[in-house]
């Protein structure tokens, strides 16, 4: 089963090595889809059936946070899990995350097995 | 405060090359001599528990080679050329991020945006040395990379 993907970076460079890493990984990836920050997120949420977010923390418009309690709040987003990618590995902003909703992180650096393991745990895939 | 970060600056880069940009330096030290030749150079600073200023500078040929390992392509490809300094923006996110977060696990720690610039041959350094700093320097067969990271008083 491949699975639908957004991931949510205000860097076109991170994103695209995201991707390139899913790949990398052997993750079943479906379509990729991307959005600069969590309002461009919410849109691509409405509009689109997606398996699982992965979302960094620091964007211009709407940041991670604020992503994850509009999720939240929502209750036709609220069951897609969303996992956070982030350079901030600080136990203050993992708590922060989580308790607002995120079902996983995965601090940068991060390798390909990491980030594969992690997804399949959050969408449930036999390891 | 740098006497205690400067064993982790090091280690984070390497963990970062070697993880995500699939590099590992020939030699490590704590030299701050700067890279020869055209240089990338990326800024950032941050606040929180903790404030203060990261700063690297690259060699212009080690930084496409960076790029072109980041995104798995040719050096001369479209997605090398058109995202290295991209790329080595990330790299100073990922680095700093990566070192405060080893120094000081339970801090609360805001970064911002990097900050990248070219730099000629023969164009003044910046001043990335201002305050207490630590640094690092690794080489590579196509250049060096060489890291400050600096604290300010509270």
């Amino acid at each position: 089963m491949a699975f639908q993907i957004l991931i949510v970076d205000d860097s076109e460079t991170m994103r695209e090595f995201i991707i390139r890493v899913i790949k990398l990984s052997g993750f079943d990836i479906g379509r990729c889809l991307q959005a600069a920050d969590g309002r461009q997120a919410l849109e691509v949420l409405r509009s689109s059936w997606v398996d699982i977010v992965l979302t960094d923390v620091n964007m211009p418009v709407m940041n991670g946070e604020e992503l994850l309690e509009c999720i939240a709040a929502d209750q036709m987003l609220r069951t897609i899990p969303v996992l956070v990618v982030s350079t901030d590995a600080t136990s203050h902003r993992v708590d922060r995350m989580m308790s607002l909703g995120a079902k996983g992180y995965v601090a940068k650096p991060f390798s390909p097995e990491t980030l594969r393991h992690t997804m399949e745990q959050l969408l449930g895939v036999p390891q | 405060m740098s006497s205690q970060v400067v064993e982790f600056l090091p280690e984070a880069a390497q963990r970062t090359l070697e993880t995500m940009f699939f590099s590992v330096p020939d030699v490590v030290s704590a030299s701050t001599r700067r890279p020869a030749g055209d240089l990338i150079a990326a800024t950032l600073t941050f606040r929180g528990s903790h404030r203060g200023h990261f700063g690297l500078l690259v060699s212009e040929p080690l930084a496409r080679t960076f790029a072109a390992n980041f995104f798995g392509c040719d050096e001369d490809s479209e997605m090398a050329s058109g995202h290295f300094t991209g790329v080595i923006a990330e790299l100073a996110n990922m680095i700093c991020g990566a070192a405060l977060t080893q120094f000081d696990s339970s801090a609360a720690l805001d970064l911002a945006a990097p900050r990248t610039f070219r730099l000629a041959a023969a164009a003044a350094s910046p001043d990335f040395t201002s305050g207490s700093h630590s640094a690092c320097c690794l080489e590579f067969p196509e250049g060096s990379l060489l890291l400050y990271l600096s604290f300010s008083q509270k």
